[in-house]
């Protein structure tokens, strides 16, 4: 195992076992892998992360429980395999582990694919699950761990892995079983929690599941929190008066969409979903002219804005 | 042996994908709403759905499935929250040229991708050739 978490690659594997019986004496192989780490963050542990000691095939389930349970869902490794193992691939998919968060009223976030970035999300609070490649790249043997700490004296990393409570690996063979994995990584939070490392889009991108699913009460904490954290960003302020509006708040939906139109004048889309709440309420007129600001605007949804116009206009009733 | 052997993939798509879709496909609440995924990105969206929608009801993808161990109806619900960009991946899947490498395929990995290669539909699993 030792081996196959030092080689990188198929190719590398391949010229470096023509020297093996010099490789034998070594204990470093090549250059060593680059790491993208903060090395002036302190030491860093969740040590109260749940532990679920792996299963077959369970690790999935387990460290998804960890995490969720970390974040107050009450939920065992058992309770979500039926929903998240696929029996003959004897493993869970990435897609899955995302879609099961959420089924469990969780936000799940792909961050990206540094070690710095997973030492900011620790600083936070949160634990971080991530996929690695155990093995080969050509011959895949795949984990779900949760890293749960990074210490930079130590150059290691601390996981929730496998039957390992406190898994204790050097930093640059984490980086290769990680790298093999493509650094794949997500963060599991509270609705209005936010990862410390995400960008607005991808905060937006984890809202929208839950919008067309119409759980309007996570998309609002979401969105509020995504509004204080970046004041001047539209998408936001928008999925918070949608939010109300997917509610049935009519008016705190209105108010909501002018205070967006005051803020980004030159943008369509507040006028037109204001335009649809001032239908709702039989404000027909005044659904007309706003929806023609949008119009007049244009852009890349004038075709919706000119749906609006015809459902306001043959007042809600054409189909 | 630290861990089990988890045979999975890295393109993070869905068989599973599929059947949920027209059921959950509800706009924010009225037609002509603008949401803020379709704000952020404005391209999406549309005949992805009706296309992976028919892909799946397929029997022989059906048969797939079942060959996996995955309920279809139990594969329903559990991909009832993938939002538009996720299911943008599986479309995108599907719709590669033919010219899988079935043999190749079956230990490994996942199911969209399982089953579109075995049909000949896609072939994605290059990445363990590299």
């Amino acid at each position: 195992m030792l081996l196959r978490e030092l080689f990188g690659n198929r190719g590398q594997v391949q010229r470096r076992l023509l020297w093996l019986p010099l490789l034998l004496g070594l204990t470093a192989c090549g250059p060593p892998p680059q790491i993208y780490v903060d090395v002036d963050r302190p030491a860093l542990e969740l040590t109260k992360v749940a532990f679920y000691p792996q299963e077959k095939y369970q690790c999935g389930p387990a460290a998804l429980a960890e995490v969720l349970q970390w974040t107050g869902v009450q939920v065992t490794p058992e309770e979500l395999a039926p929903a998240l193992v696929i029996p003959e691939l004897k493993g869970s998919l990435q897609i899955e582990m995302l879609a099961q968060s959420r089924a469990q009223g969780r936000v799940p976030f792909e961050i990206s694919g540094e070690l710095r970035t997973i030492q900011a999300e620790l600083a936070a609070d949160h634990p971080v699950i991530v996929l690695q490649n155990l093995a080969f790249a050509w011959k895949p043997v795949w984990h779900y761990a949760v890293v749960i700490g990074v210490d930079p004296t130590a150059q290691s990393v601390i996981l929730r892995s496998g039957r390992e409570q406190r898994h204790v690996v050097d930093w640059t063979v984490f980086e290769r079983t990680w790298a093999r994995g493509d650094h794949w990584a997500m963060v599991v939070l509270k609705p209005g929690d936010l990862p410390a490392t995400a960008d607005v889009a991808a905060v937006m991108n984890a809202a929208a599941p839950f919008e067309q699913n119409g759980d309007a009460k996570i998309t609002a904490a979401i969105y509020r929190s995504a509004t204080k954290r970046w004041p001047d960003e539209l998408a936001p302020q928008l999925g918070v008066a949608n939010s109300l509006y997917a509610q049935g708040k009519l008016k705190s939906a209105d108010q909501a969409y002018r205070n967006v139109i005051a803020k980004f004048p030159d943008d369509p889309v507040a006028y037109n979903n204001l335009a649809l709440v001032l239908a709702d309420r039989k404000r027909w007129t005044e659904a007309e002219a706003m929806v023609e600001k949008a119009l007049k605007i244009g852009g890349p949804l004038q075709a919706e804005f000119l749906d609006t116009q015809s459902q306001i206009r043959c007042r809600g009733k054409c189909k | 042996m630290k861990s089990f052997a988890i045979a999975m993939r890295r393109l993070t798509l869905a068989v599973t994908c599929v059947f949920g879709f027209m059921t959950v496909a509800v706009p924010v609440a009225q037609a002509g709403m603008i949401s803020v995924e379709r704000y952020v990105a404005p391209g999406t969206a549309g005949d992805q759905r009706v296309m992976v929608q028919k892909f799946m009801q397929r029997d022989d993808v059906r048969a797939q499935l079942i060959s996996l161990g995955v309920d279809p109806q139990a594969a329903q619900a559990r991909v009832a929250t993938l939002s538009d960009a996720e299911l943008a991946r599986a479309t995108h899947l599907i719709d590669q040229p033919a010219g899988g490498d079935a043999v190749a395929v079956v230990a490994l990995v996942f199911v969209v991708l399982i089953i579109t290669d075995i049909l000949g539909y896609t072939d994605v699993f290059t990445f363990i050739r590299k």
